[in-house]
């Protein structure tokens, strides 16, 4: 509907679409010489306070409008003449409302058929927080935080170039989320854009209130076995994402960004892995790949060695461990689905708990918990070491995700190993494997570079298990697009 | 966007024919010193050798001549010039008799790899374990692998084929450095020694049907995004040989021909003799049964494939994945009631060397008809 030039008809309507709306304040004006000009001002009552509309740009734009002729205001508005950074003509009145609830103020003048949009400080948000999460011994330690714009920002303070284009978009029936499609213009392979856009399009949903709703809701019918997004709350990452070519994703209200495409080999890097020796990361990488195995297959590894191979341990363990569980009730791979299963009830309680509550908890269960179930002969001393084993490589997986994966197969492997014995665990990781081999991530096969590395001149192969010095990495990865894909070079 | 052209990499042929073989090889090669009149000798593993990479040959420069492929799933419109192959003189005849060929060997590779899975587990791993039980699993999971197109298949086996054959080859290596002694080099004079005509002839074409599978790889060779893979076959191949021919002096200078002659599997049971002080393992045996019985896995994968495929063919019907599924269900089902895996052995060696014999024969025929008309 286009803004009418008689205000009380805008008015009428922009009353009646803000009724019982408490938060919303409607603020009728008389401006210009002799205050002859009606004009009204709509604003959240919070995004825009009243303090700010005293003591502000748009204070002061409206004390120059009081002294101003009627036709004077019309051609201070159409130019901006006032030079005022964060304005917009808007022309319907959807576009009104909408820059409304983006947390701006709009102002609509009598005898002028536009409203202008005045930028304001915006949705109150946490403002930039500390990693979390992601924590790393070197780089930047700060995170995003909760406003699209400021996460934005936060990543075009690493990449000040023009190329890094960020393209914004509503989604959401009513919660119009703003979302934001950033990538490195020429570098960026831009079917990957292109395919995000429609992926966007291609649903209506009521509201998105994070990222990780977008994240499921753009998946297609077999992504969902393993992530094809990395999550990230640190904007370096993000920025050394969008340098690789790939594309990130960020959504309002949602302090964390989504990369794509993702890989498996993707989801074990870290952003400090950039910013330390190469020969301590591979060896922290190896750990990593060792400990996602651990989290995977350890508990059915160790039930199909002591009920079907005990020949493969030595003697003297058998001995203790057949001494150790003397006395427990339960068989094997019950012993440990049931430690397991403890060792998540805690894990759960301990996240819901108020932070230092749940610190405890995890020391209680842990610690308190494990030790009177050994001595009341519920659990021997090993199946604990195995548990506490498998949560130590779970935890050591960088990607949330990816970990809740592993940890989920865990079960469907400990009960494979419980029936065939190591059989039964090679099985099950040949499943596992075959689904991540038909895994894709926006037509980047999901085990790149470890299929397939031959694609980009065996370059990914230098940061995957293995990470090359920094000057031998001299190509991007596979991402970025094809000829555009020398990232460093040596200048005469 | 990426990878989805129907065409897979040379390294992935080269994995997938590894995969394939190095399972039959290190399990089937040794069954030649149990025939009586059989026994290893270097002889009878030329004339393996020689007639291996005849047939290779053959099959290669025929799959050529083929309008449609008899055990790979190329994509609609991606058909490999069937038209001009037609003028070119291969009938839909041959097609039909090499598809039907092919079904039946696929068949009894399933059904002998079955069998031989079974065999394995319950002999190194699983003693109390009923056939069935071991089947089935095995069955299922490399089934529900093979339902897949070619490139996921391609990607699986060529991520499997280093996590399986490296730690064979590095234990394969511990067990040489550690167990033979330099007085047991003295047997492979054994080998050496030459035996009568017939002797060789028997071990050589009793050892030439591992190598039938390669009849059927030869059709990826299309698949490949380099036309050269040829060479890939050929080089792929030949390294097969010579591992085989390592492995082979290998089980001579641990066991002897009399030892190889008296133990199931010995490639397995080679490797519970090796003792590495101050590792936490102490049944090597057990560890390496089960890289075999994953390099089996591979194998079944790639034979389900060309039994589905062909099923597809042979069998009436528009709906394809019935009839794929059925057939598996049938070379397992087969297996699971499998009265001995001798049987099998047998069974396979027969249909392995028919399969040599026909395909062959057809090449032949078709260059001699070639030669004719011009």
């Amino acid at each position: 509907m286009r803004i009418s030039l008689h205000l009380s008809e805008n008015q009428n309507e922009v009353q009646k679409q803000i009724e019982n709306c408490a938060d919303i304040l409607f603020r009728p004006l008389l401006i210009g010489e002799k205050e002859k000009t009606e004009a009204f001002l709509i604003y959240i009552e919070v995004a825009v306070s009243n303090l700010m509309l005293e003591d502000s740009v748009i204070g002061k734009l409206l004390n120059r409008l009081l002294s101003m002729d009627t036709k004077e205001i019309y051609g201070t508005l159409e130019n901006n003449s006032l030079g005022i950074s964060d304005t917009k003509e808007l022309f319907t009145l959807e576009e009104a409302m909408a820059a409304m609830f983006a947390g701006n103020a709009v102002l609509f003048v009598d005898g002028y058929d536009r409203a202008i949009k005045i930028g304001s400080k915006g949705y109150p948000g946490s403002g930039v927080q500390k990693t979390d999460s992601e924590k790393g011994l070197r780089g930047s330690k700060e995170a995003f935080s909760e406003s699209v714009k400021m996460n934005t920002a936060l990543i075009r303070k690493r990449i000040r170039n023009a190329k890094m284009k960020a393209e914004e978009k509503q989604v959401g029936r009513y919660s119009a989320t703003t979302t934001a499609l950033l990538y490195l213009d020429g570098v960026v392979y831009l079917p990957i854009c292109e395919e995000m856009r429609k992926r966007l399009d291609a649903f209506e949903v009521d509201g998105i209130e994070d990222g990780g709703m977008i994240e499921y809701l753009t998946r297609k019918k077999k992504e969902g076995r393993f992530p094809v997004y990395q999550t990230t709350e640190r904007p370096d990452r993000a920025a050394q994402a969008i340098l690789e070519g790939r594309v990130v994703l960020l959504t309002d209200n949602s302090p964390e960004a989504l990369i794509f495409p993702a890989t498996l080999n993707s989801l074990f890097q870290t952003a400090d892995d950039y910013y330390r020796n190469e020969r301590i990361v591979t060896f922290l990488r190896l750990i990593r790949y060792v400990a996602a195995f651990l989290a995977l297959a350890l508990p059915g590894l160790y039930v199909a060695a002591a009920t079907f191979h005990p020949q493969l341990l030595p003697g003297n363990l058998i001995r203790s461990m057949a001494e150790a569980r003397s006395g427990v009730p339960f068989p094997t791979a019950a012993e440990v689905l049931l430690m397991e299963l403890s060792f998540e009830l805690l894990r759960e309680a301990g996240l819901r708990m108020p932070g230092p509550a749940g610190n405890t908890i995890g020391i209680v269960g842990g610690l308190i918990v494990g030790q009177a179930a050994v001595s009341a002969n519920l659990v021997s001393p090993i199946t604990v070491t195995v548990a506490a084993l498998t949560a130590l490589g779970s935890f050591s997986i960088p990607n949330e995700e990816l970990s809740e994966v592993f940890r989920l197969w865990k079960y469907g492997i400990l009960l494979l190993g419980s029936c065939f014995g190591i059989l039964g665990v090679m099985l099950g990781c040949f499943l596992l494997l075959m689904l991540m081999a038909e895994q894709e991530s926006y037509g980047i096969p999901w085990l790149y570079p470890y299929v397939g590395g031959n694609l980009n001149e065996r370059a990914d192969e230098k940061d995957s298990m293995f990470l090359a010095a920094a000057r031998k990495r001299k190509r991007r990865p596979i991402f970025a697009k094809w000829g555009n894909r020398i990232r460093f070079r040596r200048k005469s | 966007m990426f990878g989805r052209n129907g065409k897979i990499s040379k390294r992935q042929i080269r994995r997938i024919l590894i995969l394939e073989q190095a399972a039959k090889i290190g399990l089937l090669l040794p069954l030649p010193a149990q025939i009586p009149e059989g026994g290893f000798s270097i002889w009878s593993w030329i004339l393996t050798a020689a007639l291996t990479f005849l047939y290779l040959k053959i099959m290669l420069d025929f799959s050529k001549k083929l309008p449609e492929y008899p055990a790979t799933d190329r994509k609609k419109g991606m058909e490999n010039k069937a038209a001009e192959n037609r003028k070119d003189g291969t009938g839909q005849a041959e097609i039909a008799i090499l598809t039907v060929v092919y079904g039946i060997y696929g068949l009894a590779d399933v059904f002998f790899l079955l069998c031989l899975f079974a065999e394995v587990a319950q002999c190194f791993l699983l003693p109390e374990q009923k056939i069935w039980m071991l089947i089935l699993p095995a069955a299922a999971v490399c089934s529900f692998a093979a339902d897949h197109r070619l490139e996921v298949r391609a990607k699986f086996l060529e991520v499997l084929c280093p996590i399986l054959t490296f730690p064979v080859m590095l234990l394969l290596l511990v067990l040489a450095v550690l167990t033979i002694r330099g007085g047991q080099f003295g047997t492979l004079g054994e080998m050496m020694r030459p035996s009568a005509p017939g002797s060789i002839w028997i071990a050589g074409i009793a050892m030439l049907s591992v190598f039938a599978g390669l009849g059927s790889d030869v059709f990826l060779q299309r698949e490949t995004e380099e036309q050269q893979s040829r060479s890939v076959f050929e080089k792929t191949t030949g390294s097969m040989l010579i591992g085989s021919l390592l492995l082979l002096f290998l089980l001579q200078a641990v066991f002897g021909a009399g030892g190889i002659r008296a133990l199931p599997f010995s490639v397995i049971t080679a490797m519970s003799n090796s003792k590495i002080k101050g590792i936490f393992l102490q049944r090597w045996d057990v560890l390496f049964a089960v890289f075999f019985l994953g390099m089996v896995c591979g194998a079944l994968v790639s034979g389900f494939t060309v039994l589905g495929t062909c099923s597809e063919r042979l069998l009436p019907g528009k709906k394809k994945k019935w009839k794929w599924w059925l057939m598996a269900a049938a070379a397992s089902a087969a297996a699971c009631v499998s009265p001995s895996y001798e049987k099998s052995v047998q069974l396979y060696e027969l249909v392995s060397l028919g399969f040599l014999g026909i395909t062959m024969l057809m090449a032949l025929l078709k260059i001699i008809r070639k030669i004719y008309c011009k």
